[in-house]
């Protein structure tokens, strides 16, 4: 069997520089992402700065490793999916009003908090799915890889998903 | 649900991403014609999907995080200087200690020891640079992709093939190839043992540092 590689690592550079640059190129969509996950910016901060923080230290530990924008996404969605989780225990429920406040500050449209609120709907793992598809724009084999699951258990996600969207888009409109 | 119905969703997510082939949407067209539920929502997901990119480029937040991250590295490197001069004052006692263990005859024994366990690493490869790639607007014709490195566990090869089966190639110079693969678990689902690795250009003239490797497994 042969693959072809795309080779190569930059020796050149520590462990900070790499952080450094991971940091520049990848902040504002990771916390974008984020945020759209956990519907709160403030909460989108901590979690992308722990996700660079972890990449730091794993890179310290092995300078030489890969890591790009996948491991971030799929550090970042662990995360975010573990605070929606220890927020449901804590039965907090994200409140649509805080939604809008969040939305509304930064973003003009009114489809986008319409968005925002039909994503609120999902669960932590069918909103993984869909976000690191249609927004992050990952195939299902590739979102199947960072959640470890099949791309067939994505798509049918996904599919669901929508549908509970459309339903909540429906009744907005 | 049945288990049946649990295809068609799959097939309408696989259309709803725009990943299916020819023949999953002719099968889920002709199964649409008989199914009023798969009727409608195939319909609803274009829409869905559409709101979802148009919000995301409605999007205007811009926030960083450099120096909060700059700051959390400063204080780890401060911690780690602490406690490095802390070990100084272990590594004088080890060293005493040592002096002794090595006037007693223990050292000698303890080496050899050392020697027989010793293994080589299982360590291959070096990796992709798909970022770098990217910024020099990959041609069509190269497969971007990934990494071999580091096989720790051989039966998750399988994964990681079914998994590069299913990445796309660039169509244009402008599209993204998503890193997905770099940095993930995927070298450690690398073939266990590379037969060889043969480095050479990429096919774009343009590209002076794009590295492109060919990697064979053994069998
Ligand atoms: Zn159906």
């Amino acid at each position: 069997m042969e693959q072809v590689y795309v080779l190569g690592i930059d020796r050149a550079l520590d462990a900070e520089s790499r952080v450094e640059r991971l940091v520049t190129d990848h902040q504002v969509k990771l916390a974008r992402f984020v945020r759209r996950f956990v519907g709160d910016g403030d909460c989108a901060l901590d979690i992308v700065q722990d996700v660079f923080f972890a990449a730091y230290k794993t890179l310290r530990a092995d300078p030489s490793r890969p890591l790009s924008a996948g491991w971030l996404y799929k550090t970042a969605t662990n995360r975010a999916i573990s605070h929606l989780r220890r927020a449901k225990r804590r039965g907090e429920t994200v409140s649509l009003d805080n939604v809008a406040t969040t939305f509304r500050s930064d973003e003009t449209s009114a489809a986008t908090l319409d968005v925002q609120t039909a994503l609120a709907t999902l669960g932590e793992e069918a909103l993984a799915c869909v976000l690191l598809t249609t927004y992050a724009g990952y195939t299902s084999g590739e979102a199947a890889l960072i959640l470890g699951r099949s791309a067939d258990a994505v798509r049918q996600r996904v599919c669901r998903a929508m549908k509970t969207m459309r339903a909540s888009l429906g009744e907005r409109t | 649900m049945t288990v049946a119905h649990d295809a068609f969703d799959t097939l309408a997510g696989a259309i709803a991403l725009g990943e299916a082939t020819p023949l999953e949407r002719a099968t889920f067209t002709s199964h649409a014609a008989t199914c009023g539920t798969c009727a409608a929502s195939s319909d609803a997901f274009a829409a869905v999907r559409d709101a979802i990119v148009a919000s995301r480029e409605d999007e205007r937040w811009s926030p960083s995080v450099d120096a909060r991250v700059r700051a959390r590295i400063g204080d780890e490197r401060n911690r780690r200087t602490r406690a490095t001069f802390g070990a100084f004052h272990w590594a004088i006692a080890f060293s005493l200690a040592l002096n002794v263990a090595f006037f007693s005859g223990f050292v000698g024994r303890l080496a050899t020891k050392l020697h027989e366990t010793g293994e080589p690493s299982s360590a291959v490869l070096a990796t992709m640079w798909v970022t770098e790639h990217k910024r020099h607007r990959p041609s069509a014709d190269i497969a971007a992709v990934v990494v071999a490195a580091r096989a720790t566990r051989p039966t998750r090869t399988i994964v990681a093939r079914r998994a590069l089966g299913s990445l796309r190639e660039p169509t244009a110079a402008t599209d993204e190839i998503p890193d997905v693969l770099a940095g993930l678990d995927v070298d450690a689902h690398a073939p266990r043992r590379v037969a060889s690795v043969t480095a050479m250009r990429c096919k774009n003239a343009a590209h002076d540092e794009c590295p492109v490797g060919r990697v064979v497994d053994a069998p």
